[in-house]
């Protein structure tokens, strides 16, 4: 993985987007990881169609998990300091979802480098799965 | 009209817990495949250290997964029939690594209404905090239920 540095980055920068699925077999197997043994609502369509959610879905935690993964562009998802997502729609298996971000604000903040970034996961047309924001934090090529 | 929500108040400041969970190689590699991560450092310990850390390093959000771990009580909210989950939060105060052991205090943060296009929503927060077997916060996690008539 290639080392990015604070100074890589500037106000207004896009990252991604970064385009994935998340197929049945990963669901499972994440929900098996998880500790909600399969079948359930989100591996299962007679159980999701039970429970009102209609096709079985992307667990929240797992979308946020995707999400995380656009800054492995960015010298890796174990930068982030903080992620915050919003669900605003079912995030379906086996479909392309286009993870993006813009950064909104970069600063140093008690020996820390950090970039704030607006975060969006869509169908790659207009309907929007996960909106959100991250904080990052990156070495600086000042300190080198 | 203002809505008047009753809920049981008295689980404000309850902490309710839940481990110690005992955070493995294992466990790291399948959470990394699971959600096709191919970052060297949550399944290559040698890249891992290369990059300064001591062992494998679990991604940030994993600690998510214990969350449903914690038994948490039915505030007995009087709106809304379908419940769904609306959002979350984490903030990272330490870096994970395999064979850290996190226990899960979690608590009732607040409960409230928001109206929008669609009409009338219930939030219910429940934040957690995880701590090392070192007594050292390493995450907190806030979760989101929203509610609907």
């Amino acid at each position: 993985m290639t080392i990015k540095y604070y100074e890589d980055y500037d106000l207004g920068d896009e990252l991604g987007p970064l385009v994935i699925q998340a197929s049945d077999d990963q669901v499972v197997e994440f929900c098996e990881t998880w500790g909600n043994k399969p079948p359930n609502r989100f591996t299962s369509k007679e159980i999701a169609t039970e429970t009102g959610v209609g096709e079985p879905i992307v667990p929240g935690i797992m979308s946020m998990a995707l999400v995380a993964e656009l800054f492995n562009e960015c010298g890796g998802s174990q930068n982030v300091m903080d992620i915050d997502v919003v669900f605003r729609a079912s995030v379906p298996h086996n479909s392309p979802l286009y993870i993006s971000g813009t950064i909104t604000d970069t600063r140093e903040e008690e020996g820390k480098y950090l970039l704030e970034c607006d975060l969006l996961m869509t169908d790659g047309e207009s309907k929007r799965y996960v909106i959100g924001t991250a904080l990052i934090s990156l070495p600086s090529n000042s300190n080198i | 009209m203002e809505l008047k929500l009753e809920y049981d108040k008295s689980l404000y400041g309850k902490e309710h817990v839940a481990g110690p969970f005992t955070v493995t190689e294992e466990m790291i590699r399948a959470f990394a495949k699971a959600t096709g991560d191919l970052n060297p450092v949550y399944t290559d310990e040698a890249q891992s250290k290369a990059l300064g850390y001591e062992k494998l390093v679990a991604p940030p959000t994993m600690c998510t997964m214990f969350v449903r771990q914690v038994k948490l009580p039915d505030i007995k909210l009087n709106f809304g029939k379908n419940r769904f989950h609306a959002g979350q939060r984490v903030s990272v105060r330490k870096i994970i690594e395999a064979g850290d052991e996190l226990t899960a205090s979690s608590h009732l943060k607040e409960v409230y209404p928001k109206t929008g296009r669609s009409g009338t929503m219930v939030f219910i927060v429940w934040e957690t905090t995880f701590t090392n077997q070192n007594g050292d916060v390493v995450a907190d996690v806030q979760e989101s239920f929203a509610t609907r008539e």
